[in-house]
């Protein structure tokens, strides 16, 4: 191929590049101006990875919020939109991918999953001004005008937990923790809560992402005789370390806070008791699996939840303001008003950006995770 | 508090006995070929995978071949048959890089540079080629919590796998030790290290040898990789974290020793164990990574030459 045709060639693949995209942003103008706005939430999570099922959880609930809301308002102004871009659990990708999101995908609002992406999502929020609501425990994730918080918090499951240890008759705890903002904020909960009980950790050991070799923090626990293990982390660390443990004869149960289903494998902790986040109605369950044929999983509620609130908060700031479109800062403000039932409750958002929701005590059962009613 | 001292020599045995595996084979190929073959991690993930394949895949994919994944999740017979496929998996695949890939670059007089982009790029791509093919997920070989057996080694707990590991790796180097000392091959093995051009000179099949060696190294390598899969467990993105682990082994052994790699290995491993008997676990790598920087600075021929 000569030089002129490889130039004919570039300058046609630019032209064809350049045609493409001017279509396509004149289609999405003249759509929105006939059928009204359509406001787009855009969610950072993983799709790839040990924990994409909470990643496709996530997307579904927040898909069937819309689908609901388009069921019951046939003939609204407004339609939603779910936008996810795959983080793969890695905080490096969450950065670009709410930037794609915002600059790209022009999104009115964020969802992320994990305080680790929380944490990166914070201050691009704030900067922005696009609402961003994190499903994480850390609680510095609802800091700033623009960034909210669906998850139990850590004291309200702490609460629990020690309750469930203290009727149980546990006294000393060994403690695994993921070196990652929101298991810490879980850990250094704990650790205060257990002032002033009969409660006791008597090991505590940290452990970063990537470890695949428990056996001597395991070893350096089980020195200390505890009457329970404690493992809280992600998948597949989870996983290796309850391995780790059984290959250890320990001879003790295993609990945790959340652990257990952050991982799809949850019938590895067959028998156990755990502390888990809020848990989802009845009827939310029922939806999930008439829609998508299968369970919903970790998080999948929030998103839910977290969806209809922005809905819901759109469609008021839509009302307040007719002919005008819907802003994110409509949406934020919207929002501290926010007075609905939800997947997992009551949702209202206080004053530090919370939506509070009560801790559940569960245990595995036929290797999935069950309620242990009151 | 002492009672942990039999277990944390336990646990660096057998976490240097895993390094040590992967060090074998690195070594051999690097002590020929001279490059850094970062694919050698994810031809240990190709291992551990091929069983998982054959003892849990296979069985659902049909009445015709129930029997067959029957014979596979069989006990020991099952166990042995399976890891061998495993380990000639993991061969052929080490054969295939270097026949269609590393032999090219040879050819081509191809510089250390260029070696290690490609093996980084073959590595990249076989691990995308297992997530696509098993999934992202955490799976382990082992069938269940039932099927672990332990033995008490002076108060240190040790399982059956674990024992079968620290086994291996010395059957393994003493055997390679000795072929390599006492074979022709052997022999066309030092000289290729030696110098290539002149080994082919005096009449070495370099290529051949070359061969010879990527499938014995992946062929180890593919060992490592099932009983990673049946101690810890597999995922494809697992041969990164091994293969980072024997290259440290292999530097602070020497690099190109086989007997080095395996010193390396679990002078590592009980560094490793004893540095976080008293510190926080978080602090593992830390510390592997500052004993290779020290063997870097202070000796960096490793602790034997090659």
């Amino acid at each position: 191929m000569n030089k002129t045709k490889i130039i004919i060639v570039i300058v046609a693949v630019l032209l064809a590049v350049w045609g493409i995209s001017s279509y396509s942003k004149s289609n999405s103008t003249s759509q929105t101006a006939s059928t009204g706005q359509v406001i787009k939430i855009g969610i950072s999570g993983p799709l790839s990875g040990s924990l994409a099922f909470a990643g496709e959880g996530i997307r579904n609930g927040a898909e069937l919020a819309i689908h609901e809301f388009e069921k019951a308002n046939p003939t609204s102004k407004n339609s939603y939109k779910v936008v996810m871009e795959d983080d793969g659990f890695d905080p490096k990708r969450t950065a670009s991918a709410l930037n794609k999101l915002i600059s790209v995908d022009k999104v009115s609002a964020l969802m992320t999953f994990a305080s680790a992406a929380g944490n990166i999502a914070n201050p691009i929020a704030e900067k922005n001004q696009i609402v961003h609501m994190g499903i994480a425990s850390d609680p510095n994730i609802a800091k700033g005008d623009y960034n909210f918080i669906h998850w139990t918090p850590p004291f309200e499951e702490v609460r629990l937990f020690i309750e469930e240890l203290q009727k149980r008759h546990i006294k000393k705890v060994a403690v695994f923790g993921a070196n990652i903002q929101g298991i810490t904020a879980v850990i250094d909960e704990l650790e205060k809560q257990v002032q002033g009980t009969d409660i006791q950790i008597v090991s505590k050991d940290v452990f970063n992402f990537g470890t695949t070799d428990f056996r001597t923090i395991v070893a350096k626990a089980k020195a200390t005789n505890p009457d329970i293990y404690v493992p809280i982390a992600f998948s597949p660390e989870l996983e290796t370390l309850s391995k780790q443990l059984k290959d250890a004869n320990i001879g003790k149960p295993l609990t945790s806070l959340e652990g257990f289903e952050l991982t799809d494998r949850p019938d590895l902790f067959e028998g156990y008791w755990y502390v888990n986040a809020a848990d989802s109605s009845d009827e939310f369950r029922t939806a999930y699996k008439n829609m998508y044929g299968k369970e919903q999983v970790i998080a999948t509620a929030n998103a839910y939840d977290i969806t209809k609130m922005i809905i819901d908060s759109a469609e008021r700031a839509s009302k307040a303001n007719p002919g005008k479109e819907v802003s994110s800062s409509n949406i934020k403000d919207a929002l501290y008003n926010v007075d609905i039932q939800g997947a997992l409750g009551h949702l209202k958002i206080d004053k530090d950006g919370f939506v509070l929701t009560k801790a559940v005590t569960k245990i595995i059962q036929n290797g999935k995770p069950v309620r242990i009613e009151d | 508090m002492d009672s942990i001292i039999p277990q944390l020599i336990a646990n660096s045995l057998i976490a240097g006995a895993i390094y040590a595996l992967v060090a074998l084979g690195f070594n051999l190929i690097y002590g020929t070929t001279k490059f850094f073959n970062l694919t050698h991690g994810v031809v240990a993930a190709i291992g551990g995978y091929t069983v998982y394949f054959l003892t849990k895949k296979l069985p659902g994919l049909g009445a015709s071949i129930q029997p067959l994944g029957d014979f596979f999740n069989s006990g020991t017979l099952g166990i042995i048959v399976t890891t061998i496929i495993g380990v000639v998996v993991a061969a052929s695949v080490g054969w295939l890089l270097n026949r269609f890939l590393f032999k090219k670059l040879r050819e081509r007089k191809a510089s250390q540079m260029v070696f290690l982009v490609a093996s980084l790029g073959a590595f990249t791509c076989l691990q995308a080629f297992l997530a696509i093919l098993f999934t992202s997920q955490f799976q382990t070989l082992s069938s269940g919590a039932g099927d672990i057996v332990t033995f008490n080694v002076f108060g240190g707990i040790i399982t059956q796998v674990q024992l079968a590991i620290i086994i291996s790796v010395f059957v393994i180097m003493i055997a390679l030790g000795v072929y390599l000392k006492r074979s022709l091959f052997g022999k066309s093995v030092e000289a290729i290290s030696d110098n290539e051009q002149v080994a082919k000179i005096v009449g070495i099949n370099t290529e051949k040898t070359i061969a010879i060696v990527c499938v014995i190294g992946s062929a180890i390598a593919g060992l490592a990789g099932v009983f990673v899969g049946y101690d810890t467990g597999l995922e494809p993105t697992m041969g990164m974290a091994l293969l980072l682990k024997g290259v440290i082994a292999s530097i602070i052994g020497g690099i190109g020793n086989v007997y080095g790699g395996v010193l390396g290995a679990f002078l590592l491993g009980f560094v490793e164990n004893f540095g976080i008997w008293k510190i926080s676990g978080e602090w593992k790598d830390a510390i592997a990574f500052t004993l290779l920087i020290v063997f870097l600075l202070v000796r960096p021929q490793g602790i034997l030459k090659r």
